[in-house]
């Protein structure tokens, strides 16, 4: 197994994400719980504070073995490092803190034999506080970890802004560490028959598949970062192994992604989940966290000398695979024109249910009940797959004159994200589900909305204009 | 590449997509019909 970490450093990269990114997921599940009064999602939060807490012994003990082998090195700054290690402390210890007092209030709970009801939201405070402190820690360990790519000096007009390097690196943890806690919470759904918690690791499946998208835009846009002008000691045959992978991992998100959603919409018309359909999201969700892993991998192995084992044999020709294969094809015109329709026809499919959908919760439409509009959500939901689809497909085309170029695809993509999980707050909130005909909607769908309105016309602008601006 | 075979691709592609979508579209509805029979 290569991807077993075989040093401190990259155990301490690996297990050292898990903090930051599972405390911003266990709370979105435990705000979730306390506002729908679950009692099983509040336990199972406070048993992952539990766990995440015991994860500070090994970040801590990677770190100082880290520290000891860097401490030679001339990429890495001193200064820097000691900054890390006292913020990391600081983060550990707030770690350890809303650990013991999640302990103490699942035992409270459990000796008093009544829901675990957090009095003063104490754990709630706490854990924001350390999502807080790890987010700062985790920004120097980042700092260290980015310094050892020697960009150079940006050349203007051909160099790649390495933004784009850092979007990549941030965004390709929410698809990763989000699929371990969804597939955590979504074990523990099924065994306890808890359908808030099936319900909300669905949800989450929908949100990471969501952030893939622009996580394998950033990632085409960080290869021209370190390929143009060439970086030292970066390959484009390693690139573009990991970009197959990533390819994968697509496919991957876009099945867990399709039938979590297609069973949250199924959920609101029998009020009961299928088992056969839980156990496909399970077997999609399973199988592209394995892609995932060697996703990530592979990324590692582009600016990460220290994690490659003799067991590794990296590619030398930057021409195999199927990335460049698909550039190619798409270079000619019978296969680029077919999927440019595909997408025309995806956005008609997206705009019209969706502005139909937003246009009913602003007041338009009222003899109908938001129910019936519901409805239409599943064939925006087929034009967001088929503009996914085609969409990547028309961006290896030319994917420097994409997404480097042209200013307008970097807003786009993230309007798309945005637009996307405002659409799923539509799918999903039970208010609107039960806005009646002739019923007004509440005034955050409202907002919403209006935000749905906006960030999918302002997708369809910057689409058109890329060619001009 | 003539224009033919690119109308033809389109064509082909557009036709196999939309099908599937239509279908799947089809589908659920049925079943949320059926239901609420």
């Amino acid at each position: 197994m290569h991807v077993i970490p075989q040093s401190w450093s990259h155990l301490h990269i690996l297990v050292s994400v898990f903090p930051p990114f599972g405390l911003l997921f266990t709370l979105g599940f435990y705000l979730a719980a306390l506002r729908t009064k679950n009692d099983g999602i509040r336990r199972t939060c406070l048993v992952l504070f539990v766990l995440l807490a015991l994860l500070s012994v090994p970040i801590y003990i990677s770190g100082t073995g880290s520290m000891a082998a860097l401490s030679g090195n001339a990429r890495v700054p001193k200064d820097l490092m000691d900054t890390h290690y006292l913020w990391g402390i600081a983060a550990l210890v707030v770690l350890v803190i809303s650990g013991v007092v999640a302990v103490v209030e699942l035992w409270r709970a459990q000796s008093a034999g009544r829901p675990s009801a957090d009095p003063f939201h104490l754990v709630l405070g706490l854990a924001v506080v350390t999502l807080g402190v790890t987010a700062v820690a985790s920004e120097f360990g980042w700092e260290l970890n980015i310094g050892e790519l020697q960009l150079g000096t940006p050349i203007e007009g051909v160099s790649t802004s390495s933004a784009w390097l850092n979007a990549h690196l941030i965004l390709n943890h929410v698809p990763t560490a989000g699929f371990v806690f969804a597939i955590f919470f979504y074990l523990v759904a099924l065994v306890v028959n808890n359908d808030v918690m099936k319900q909300g690791s669905l949800i989450l499946f929908v949100i990471c598949s969501i952030i893939g998208v622009p996580t394998y835009v950033a990632g085409t846009a960080a290869m021209w970062a370190l390929t143009q002008p060439a970086v030292a000691g970066i390959s484009k045959a390693v690139i573009n192994a990991h970009r197959d992978m990533a390819l994968w991992t697509m496919f991957g998100l876009a099945f867990t992604g399709a039938a979590a959603w297609i069973e949250l919409w199924r959920y609101r018309y029998f009020q009961r989940f299928s088992s056969v359909s839980l156990a496909l999201v399970l077997l999609f969700a399973v199988v592209t966290l394995g892609i995932m892993t060697e996703t990530g991998h592979r990324g590692g192995l582009i600016n990460h000398p220290e994690i490659r084992t003799a067991a590794d044999v990296l590619p030398t020709d930057p021409n195999a695979g199927w990335s460049p294969a698909i550039e190619k094809l798409m270079n000619e015109k019978i296969w680029f024109v077919p999927w440019q329709i595909v997408h025309f026809f995806g956005y008609c499919f997206i705009f019209g249910a969706v502005f139909a959908v937003a246009l009913r919760v602003l007041g338009l439409w009222k003899s109908m009940s938001f129910a019936a509009m519901h409805r239409l959500l599943l064939l925006g939901f087929l034009g967001v797959l088929m503009n996914v689809f085609s969409g990547m497909m028309m961006m290896l085309a030319d994917s420097y004159h994409y997404v480097v170029d042209d200013s307008l695809f970097a807003p786009k993509i993230a309007l798309i994200a945005i637009g996307a999980m405002a659409v799923l707050y539509f799918s999903e909130s039970d208010r609107l589900w039960n806005v009646k005909a002739g019923e007004d909607a509440p005034a955050t769908a409202k907002w919403v909305a209006a935000i749905v309105l906006l960030a999918w016309a302002g997708v369809i602008v910057c689409g058109r204009l890329l060619a001009f601006v | 590449m003539s224009g033919l075979q690119i109308v033809l691709a389109a064509i082909l592609v557009n036709g196999a997509v939309l099908a599937v979508a239509l279908l799947a579209i089809y589908q659920l509805n049925n079943e949320v019909r059926r239901s609420s029979r």
